[in-house]
């Protein structure tokens, strides 16, 4: 899923704000850029295992996944040994399930959009649906940013008129490298849903990535989604077929 | 008294033309009344059979969370001595567990429909709404690892009895809950929404959504309809965390279905009392004006007026009676036309009205009790008497000389 | 000659001539109102189920009518509906788009049913302006603006002004909006307030790749609920071919059946309550003409012809219908003018519509049948005539000695 996968990979290009100065616009931009762009046009393949904790069960996977452009990826899944070889092929705002133990792929309905991906804080609808925040969205510098020191800082983005998002406004801290630490996610009436948290910094192919994440929902205090990265290829050739219905069942 | 009856038979069989016409008058709206009602009963009755019957029972018990939020997760806890305790009721017919969720559906190619997912017990179901007489093609689900779907989503989906139904759900551990099933019946339950879905074996459903031996749904059919309130009562006394509630507070929109009808057969009822009470004021005053002569002499003869009363009152009495026995004749004939041969208000082939997503029987059948055929009478023998009080009062207002005057 | 005779014969009799055309008069009376009634019930259940959910004539992608397929979509609608508009200026055109979706806020998303309509068109005939619980209804020209039902709105967590995203779905490919709540509504029915989504067509319509200016229907619709004979024919003149054109009986055929059944249910209905009127009006002409046997012998022993005298009565029979049948008239018409004017809201009985699908308007109102009235009132006449038939003839064969000695 390119949303994971992007929500974490950062470009190491440092961003064009010196440390310790009020950041322009411009240079607001060129972090967005970064938060959004980690590898768009690239390629990444990831081992990863994520762990969902919710009131009613809890639940740890590992999967594999592939991702090329904005457009596809493929994940799936390794661990548990009940699920392993599942599989979710997205293309363009399609997505697909592959279930092994009935060896059959099913095109996800429009009715089941809305519907939790693998039991996690993620729908499917958030699995097919991007925004860029340097486009998308309009950002200026977010109260209190200034308290957070020289070395971050917290851009509030709230979303263009005509950009379908629920969202009231998103804060996102980054650091002043360009590499993503937190996202705040409001509703209108300025009340805080969700969280997302990047932890774990490492380098890989020259990039700063960071490689753990956790998702949590502030209406479900007990509950998160926690996401961490065992292995990361960036930029590596993967062929177009990957990201067919016949790969979805390999 | 005997003889005030003798004279006021003898006056009603003077002129048996207008006593017969009257009668039947007052009669036919009786039996009218009666076959309204036996109608009324039937269509009441079509509808408490596709709601009730084959779906609600007569009380649902849930987790208290339930029925506000469906949430899949809200399972009713210790469901299986909850449906133990049920079960040692003297009360309790029948007591069912189902599994209500959603799944998404597909045969043979990739293209995948949404439709409601019922788990069932199949012995169970069979026994309170008898399912497996609303398999079309093919059988209800008798082993495990078998799918029955409805004849909506077979259409949809192009699939038939010995196809296979993939059915994939979001099952409660997180997991993508699949698995393959053969089409062993298509049913047709009436109900649309159920219609575009499938039934699996309980089992089956709590292994495909991981939950274990939880149930969503206990559906209890009592022995009889005046038992459902205390069955609920002793429920929820004994499960103050359960929700248990009955049919009418499930579906009101069906109870004021009811209401309803009985708003408008109240009506009816009305305009027909209103026509034969009109006619037998009429009739009675006619033959008060008819008999002023004869009254007067009555009077002249020094009978008391109460007497006079008492007597005209007898005979609208006796009308009444006549019409009483004559419309439950024809009452009953009507009734025992359509509660045999039926009719058939069909609004698609094999499909009568649909009501709140429901589809109703095609043919109705009369249905009556005995208070429904009873009220009527009871009308139009008190119509007949309060109808003579008119001509009662004023034949005793006649003042002898005048009357005896008159022709 | 006979005339002047048959109306004196009837004012020296006031109160036998009273309680005679008071019968005709009665019955016609309650005959005519519960006729406006019930045509007023289904007039206003007819007319707002064709305006809210078809049209007089509907124009149809080809093939949406058995099919329902959201993906079925009539391109370049406006050019359509101007060209229908030009062909029969005095009709209302209105588009709508149906599509299937999901709507999503912050904290919540529900699958749901989303009609993208005309603001001012359709406020004219939705229901939904009289429903609104908070809020406006859609204003035109102003984009995002989305109605929801206060079901859906309770489980979105979101109220007037709050921000919501549509995503619809056509051919496959999911399209997202975002949009304010501009109102809230509640139906009464569960499953609509969950379900039911409005929003401006324009806005709708952007969302949709690939098909421009497109809708699922092109609704045409005229004054009163008869569809005129020839507007189809020049309905599908001004689409040309392609689309299917429906007349509203054929876009609706079960609320059409529905109407046909109930209304044969009604002319049973109309027809007993006719057979019991003219029992009842005929035992009232004839009692009174027979208590006149005496008088008619007299009229023969002086000369009077037989068939003067049949002539003689059936004056007299037709004077007490016409009188009474003008009474009765009047009646029904005063009881109706309140029914017309206010009529009885049965949402004071009944909290919701019982009928699934429609959002549905509780006030019941009576329209003037002229056509029903005229024919029932007609009707009478003729019964009083025929009424006194029988007597008239009777006395036409009397021996004037015989009739002489009775009484």
């Amino acid at each position: 899923m390119y949303f994971i996968v992007s929500s974490l990979i950062i470009l190491s290009t440092p961003a064009p704000a010196a440390a310790g100065t009020v950041p322009t616009s411009d240079q607001l931009k060129a972090l967005l850029t970064q938060v959004d762009d980690n590898g768009r046009s690239n390629s990444s393949h990831v081992v990863m295992s994520m762990r969902v904790q919710t009131k009613r069960f809890s639940r740890k996977m590992k999967m594999e996944s592939w991702s090329k452009g904005k457009e596809h990826s493929l994940i799936r899944l390794m661990d548990p040994p009940k699920d392993r070889g599942v599989a979710t092929l997205k293309v363009g705002d399609k997505l697909w399930n592959y279930l092994p133990n009935t060896d059959r792929t099913m095109r996800v309905p429009s009715a089941m959009m809305s519907g939790a991906w693998m039991g996690s804080h993620v729908s499917n609808d958030d699995l097919v649906r991007e925004y860029r925040l340097s486009e998308d969205y309009t950002y200026a510098m977010a109260p209190g940013s200034a308290s957070l020191g020289s070395e971050r800082y917290t851009i509030r983005c709230t979303p263009k008129p005509e950009t379908p998002v629920v969202w009231g406004h998103i804060d996102v801290t980054v650091t002043a490298k360009g590499v993503p630490e937190k996202q705040e996610f409001y509703s209108e009436k300025g009340k805080k849903v969700r969280t997302m948290t990047y932890s774990d910094v490492k380098e890989v192919s020259g990039i700063q990535v960071p490689h753990k994440m956790v998702i949590q929902p502030h209406d479900k205090p007990n509950e998160l989604t926690e996401m961490v990265f065992h292995s990361l290829k960036l930029n590596i050739p993967i062929e177009d077929s990957r990201f067919s219905l016949q790969a979805l069942r390999d | 008294m005997g003889i005030l009856t003798a004279i006021a038979w003898r006056n009603l069989w003077r002129h048996p033309t207008r006593t017969v016409l009257t009668s039947l008058t007052m009669g036919l709206g009786v039996a009218f009344c009666i076959f309204m009602a036996s109608w009324i009963g039937g269509f009441l009755d079509v509808m408490r059979t596709a709601t009730v019957d084959r779906n609600l029972g007569h009380l649902q018990i849930h987790h208290k969370d339930y029925p506000e939020t469906m949430n899949p997760y809200d399972v009713v806890p210790q469901a299986q001595s909850v449906i133990e305790g049920l079960q040692d009721k003297p009360d309790v017919k029948i007591v069912a567990p189902r599994i209500q969720a959603f799944g998404m559906y597909a045969g043979a190619k990739d293209e995948a429909a949404s439709g409601s997912f019922v788990g069932v017990d199949p012995e169970a179901e069979k026994n309170l709404t008898e399912m497996h007489k609303r398999v079309r093609k093919g059988r209800w689900l008798k082993n495990s690892r078998e799918a029955v779907i409805g004849h909506r989503l077979a259409k949809e989906l192009n699939l038939d009895v010995g196809g296979e139904l993939l059915v994939v759900v979001n099952a409660l551990d997180g997991s993508i809950g699949n698995q393959v099933y053969p089409v062993v019946g298509i049913y047709n339950s009436g109900m649309l929404e159920r219609d575009g879905g499938a039934m699996f074996p309980l089992q089956d459903a709590q292994e495909l959504f991981a939950m274990g031996d939880g149930v969503h749904e206990l559906v209890v059919l009592t022995q009889a309809e005046e038992k459902i309130e205390t069955v609920q009562n002793s429920t929820t006394n004994a499960y103050p965390d359960l929700a248990v509630r009955t049919w009418y507070e499930i579906s009101p929109e069906t109870k004021q279905m009811e209401d309803l009808t009985a708003v408008t057969s109240f009506f009816f009822y009305f305009i027909i009392m209103a026509i034969s009470g009109f006619m037998v004021v009429n009739t009675l005053l006619m033959s008060v004006y008819e008999r002023t002569r004869e009254l007067g002499l009555f009077a002249s003869l020094g009978l008391p007026p109460k007497r006079v009363v008492m007597m005209i009152l007898i005979e609208s009495g006796l009308l009444g009676v006549l019409s009483s026995l004559l419309g439950l004749g024809f009452g009953l004939l009507g009734h025992l036309f359509l509660a045999n041969y039926g009719i058939t208000m069909e609004i698609k082939e094999g499909e009568g009205f649909i009501l709140n997503g429901v589809v109703l029987d095609p043919v109705i059948f009369g249905q009556l009790n005995m208070t429904q055929a009873i009220i009527p009478l009871v009308i139009v023998m008190f119509v007949s008497v309060v109808a003579g009080l008119w001509p009662a009062r004023r034949a005793v207002k006649l003042d002898p000389v005048v009357a005896l005057a008159q022709e | 000659m006979i005339f002047r005779m048959a109306l004196r014969n009837l004012i020296r009799r006031p109160m036998q001539s009273f309680l005679a055309s008071g019968a005709v008069a009665g019955c016609l009376a309650l005959i005519i109102w519960t006729c406006n009634f019930q045509d007023g019930a289904w007039v206003l259940l007819m007319d707002d189920t064709i305006r809210a959910s078809a049209g007089h004539v509907v124009v149809q992608a080809d093939g949406y009518q058995d099919a329902k397929d959201s993906n079925l979509l009539v391109a370049d609608s406006s050019a359509i509906a101007t060209k229908i508009r030009q062909q029969n200026p005095e009709t209302t055109v209105m588009r709508r788009l149906i599509l299937g979706g999901m709507i999503a806020s912050p904290e919540n998303s529900v699958a749901v049913g989303i009609s993208g309509v005309e603001a001012e068109a359709e406020k004219a005939v939705s229901q939904i302006p009289k429903m609104m619980v908070d809020g406006e209804w859609l204003e035109a020209g102003t984009s995002g603006q989305v109605l929801i039902g206060t079901t859906l709105a309770k489980r979105l967590q979101v109220g007037l002004g709050d921000k919501v995203v549509l995503t619809v779905s056509y051919r496959g490919e999911l399209q997202a909006l975002p949009f304010r709540v501009a109102g809230t509504f509640t139906i009464g029915n569960a499953s609509m307030d969950n379900f039911f989504v409005l929003a401006n067509l324009p806005t709708l319509q952007e969302m949709l790749p690939g098909i421009t200016d497109p809708a699922t229907m092109i609704s045409v619709q005229v004054e009163g609920y008869k569809v005129p004979a020839g507007l189809k024919a020049s309905v599908r003149e001004a689409v040309g071919d392609g689309p299917e054109v429906l007349r509203a009986e054929e876009a609706l055929p079960e609320l059409f059946k529905a109407e046909e059944l109930d209304k044969i249910g009604g002319y049973f209905m109309w027809i007993f309550i006719g057979i019991l009127a003219s029992i009842g009006i005929l035992n009232v002409l004839l009692m009174s003409l027979f208590q006149r046997t005496r008088e008619l012998g007299m009229l023969q022993a002086m000369g009077m012809r037989p068939s003067g005298l049949v002539q003689l009565l059936l004056t007299e029979g037709f004077l007490l219908g016409v009188f009474g049948a003008l009474l009765g008239f009047i009646a029904g018409l005063a009881a109706t003018y309140p029914m017309v004017e206010y009529g009885i809201d049965y949402g004071m009985i009944n909290n919701q519509a019982p009928v699934s699908g429609v959002a549905l308007n509780t006030l019941m109102k009576a329209v003037y049948s002229w056509d029903k009235m005229a024919i029932w009132t007609g009707f009478h006449v003729l019964l009083a005539v025929l009424a006194s038939l029988w007597p008239a003839l009777r006395a036409g064969r009397l021996e004037a000695v015989e009739s002489m000695r009775s009484q």
